[in-house]
């Protein structure tokens, strides 16, 4: 499945528990990259205001109406 | 593309005209190309590696990938509803994340499942998933890389 680093939100209500392993400041936006409890990782697109350091536990909200399904075989 | 114009053509074919600017010098060409195009209301085909000058010029786009035609589609139809997974990967930035795991049906078979190690995501359908060049069966594996998939296609 495929999702948009801009179509997942770190909510604290959300249920996908995970790590930041990386944080890109371009200055008008901020990545932050997750790893999942299962290893899966995330680059997730941020208010460059949200206060988020190297290492924190975050929890993610993904929108499934923007969830892409590609079929591999 | 000054002596190109004065013929007066009904087509022009561009090939990568701004891979040698820099950054400033390309957005600024960008927007002149983008203005004469308006004005000369002559139909234009336009090779480009950048996705930005594709989705800002054009207004169909057809995306290739090892000599196929992966997607004709205009630059907000590539976005919202890629058909191929190089297209979801190559438009966009950063890049969607793709992450590999199981189509399944949830217990009463109301809603479609997509599961892997930590992501358990329900939909009433993926519609959107079968406008895609090959449609996908519910409990296909994937098995190997999206780099492998790529490579044999």
């Amino acid at each position: 499945m495929g999702i948009r680093p801009e179509h997942i939100a770190v909510d604290p209500a959300g249920t996908l528990c995970g790590g930041i392993e990386f944080i890109e400041d371009t200055g008008s936006d901020r990545y932050v990259h997750v790893t999942l409890e299962g290893g899966e990782r995330f680059v997730v697109r941020v208010s460059p205001g949200l206060s988020l350091s190297l290492g924190d536990a975050v929890t993610l909200t993904v929108d499934p109406g923007k969830v892409h399904i590609f079929p591999v075989d | 593309m000054g002596r190109a114009i004065v013929r007066n053509p009904t087509v022009f074919l561009f090939d990568e005209p701004l891979s040698n600017l820099d950054a400033r010098l390309r957005t600024s060409m960008r927007m002149e190309i983008a203005r004469l195009h308006r004005k000369l209301e002559a139909t234009t085909i336009y090779v480009t590696h950048d996705q930005v000058e594709a989705m800002t010029l054009a207004d169909r786009i057809a995306v290739l990938h090892n000599g196929m035609v992966r997607q004709v589609d205009t630059p907000k139809g590539l976005y919202d509803r890629p058909a191929h997974i190089m297209v979801a990967e190559f438009i966009g930035s950063p890049a969607m994340n793709l992450i590999r795991g199981r189509i399944n049906r949830d217990e009463d078979g109301s809603r479609t499942l997509f599961q892997s190690k930590s992501l358990n995501i329900a939909q009433p359908s993926w519609e959107h998933a079968r406008r895609g060049n090959r449609g996908y069966s519910p409990g296909t594996y994937c098995r190997r890389s999206c780099r492998h998939a790529l490579r044999r296609h």
